[in-house]
């Protein structure tokens, strides 16, 4: 007698534990995401400027359920023999252990490390902000502008959050003015409110996307589908649509360069509603 | 050298704002009068009675097992509870360990902090533990650890600061289903010779503390308030018994004032999401 087989049902959360590719699969041939999403449909994005006093500029950005907060500090420091003119912009990305269980207690992960990197090369290869404005006295003391960027809660496409909230922060902070006292070394601001803000010459944004076989792209990945993708793209486009650097993390599919010109179509996309929310969300008095 | 940051120059400094390394001292007495007028009404339009309003909002981090975040004016205060998880150290403890990570974002202060946690938020950190503990039912989960993570986006005044804090680890322990025995709230005040400032700001603490220190301290109380009874009791500086006793009655009505704030959330946080439970 044949073994009486019953067929196994599983959970539709039971299944995406077991065969996470399938799953996806399964949603992405309807032309839909687990969360709801069409492919090539971001999340929702929302911005606060400068609600955190302490620092000189600060921006909180939610995109879906990542949620990161920058704050720049400036300090006054010496500037480099070889530029004496030009101040420093240092970009950080904490991803500590609050956000998500995956990262641990102690020195920065992997991904924390690279994802600063990232923003560093981006404000030095990009050319988004002349850093002699930043100069008080020539050979003496320049501004150091200190972008720490922290993360509160974690679901994947930490780039595209976190360069937003650089951007926005850098876009509305203001520097006090600053005089060198010739004597003392010391540099003394100003009590009365005379503070500028910085110029921005090519403000920058990311859009990410995940690819999958057969071409699919899925915009803005969450961190399972950042897992279970094939590669990852990012595009870094300024505002006026060019380009400003492109990474692509894993193993590229053949027909990669065929999707190269949806990307960039909506990454200009992306970039144009990114501007104008940082442009639209003016700080709070 | 930190190579895992980005890292600047070796050496910055925050720039002084200008007249103040002078006029420093002579300022102080003006400043502390500026700060109360005849009616002893703050610069912020409180009376030195009065605490900053409160905002509260659990499940903010969805990838924990609970969370909160806290709100009292520039006050900001995320807090992530994971666990209880497996406690990986070999030896078997009947017991839950309660684990604590206390962080300034690096822009929280006037003063930037640096991104490891430096020796200021290990002290915190236990400060934690020792508050939350008496009210955590740690046998319930054997072998297991209970992390809790807490993250100061903005801090205004050191002691109110740390006073959410330990609210809003303890609403992120409720989050997570951890069992309790009660809500532990805390509040602060700073100790004059003539009273008590509840809930100062970091401007109000620096003014005061720069006064010649004839009779000054500052009082942080957590207090299981369905219990009546205190959790734990930060105090430092110089006060007489009769002030301290006054501090910490001042202290437990203003924590259960924090408590009434804190369960209505929760009852309105529950009503919100199973109407069934509270009927």
């Amino acid at each position: 007698m044949a073994p009486d087989i019953k067929p196994v049902v599983l959970s539709a959360a039971a299944f995406e534990k077991i065969a996470p590719e399938e799953f996806y699969k399964r949603f992405v041939q309807n032309n839909v995401r687990p969360d709801g999403r069409s492919l090539e449909r971001f999340r929702p994005t929302s911005l606060q400027i400068n609600s955190v006093t302490t620092a000189n500029g600060s921006a909180v950005v939610r995109l879906g359920n990542t949620m990161v907060v920058c704050g720049i500090k400036a300090e006054v420091a010496e500037p480099r023999a070889d530029a004496p003119n030009l101040g420093y912009i240092v970009p950080n990305v904490e991803l500590a252990p609050i956000c998500s269980p995956q990262f641990k207690a102690g020195p920065p992960g992997e991904l924390s490390q690279a994802i600063g990197h990232q923003l560093n090369r981006i404000l030095d290869l990009g050319k988004v902000l002349k850093l002699d404005q930043l100069c008080i006295e020539e050979h003496q003391a320049v501004w150091c502008l200190y972008a720490d960027v922290t993360c509160l809660t974690y679901e994947g496409n930490i780039l595209d959050a976190a360069l937003l909230a650089l951007m926005a922060a850098l876009t509305h902070m203001r520097l006090p003015q600053a005089t060198l006292n010739e004597d003392t070394g010391v540099v003394t601001t100003s009590l009365t409110d005379d503070s500028t803000p910085l110029v921005i010459d090519r403000p920058v944004y990311a859009a990410t996307f995940a690819m999958f076989p057969d071409q699919v792209l899925l915009a803005d990945p969450t961190d399972t589908e950042e897992a279970i993708a094939e590669a990852l793209v990012s595009v870094v486009l300024d505002d006026q649509g060019r380009q400003c650097c492109i990474w692509t993390h894993g193993t590229q599919p053949q027909d990669y360069t065929r999707c190269t010109e949806r990307l960039l179509t909506l990454a200009q996309q992306r970039t144009t509603t990114l501007q104008s929310l940082v442009t639209a969300n003016a700080p709070q008095s | 050298m930190d190579r895992r940051h980005v890292t600047g120059p070796e050496r910055s400094v925050a720039p002084l704002p200008a007249g103040s390394m002078n006029e420093a001292v002579a300022t102080t007495q003006a400043q502390t009068a500026m700060f109360f007028d005849t009616q002893r009404n703050r610069q912020d339009g409180r009376t030195i009675d009065a605490m900053r309003p409160i905002f509260l909002k659990t499940g903010l981090i969805n990838q924990a097992s609970g969370s909160a975040y806290f709100e009292q004016n520039n006050i900001r205060v995320a807090c992530g509870v994971y666990g209880p998880r497996q406690n990986t150290q070999a030896q078997f403890n009947e017991n839950a360990r309660l684990d604590c990570g206390f962080k300034f974002a690096t822009f929280a202060c006037d003063k930037r902090r640096q991104f490891q946690r430096d020796p200021e938020e290990r002290e915190l950190s236990q400060i934690l533990i020792q508050a939350l503990t008496p009210a955590v039912r740690l046998g319930m989960y054997p072998k297991s650890t209970i992390d809790i993570y807490v993250t100061v986006i903005q801090s205004d005044g050191w002691w109110s600061t740390l006073a959410a804090a330990i609210t809003c680890a303890s609403v992120a322990l409720v989050d997570a289903g951890i069992d309790v025995i009660d809500i532990v709230t805390a509040s602060a005040v700073l100790v004059l010779p003539d009273g008590n400032v509840v809930d100062a700001t970091q401007q109000e603490e620096q003014a005061l503390s720069a006064q010649p220190p004839k009779c000054h301290g500052s009082l942080v109380v957590a207090q299981l308030p369905t219990h009546n009874e205190i959790a734990h009791v930060v105090q430092t500086g110089k006060m007489t018994p009769a002030q301290l006793t006054k501090a910490i009655d001042t202290c437990l009505g203003d924590s259960a004032k924090v408590h009434s704030v804190v369960s209505y959330y929760l009852r309105e946080a529950v009503l919100a999401t199973e109407p069934s439970v509270l009927a």
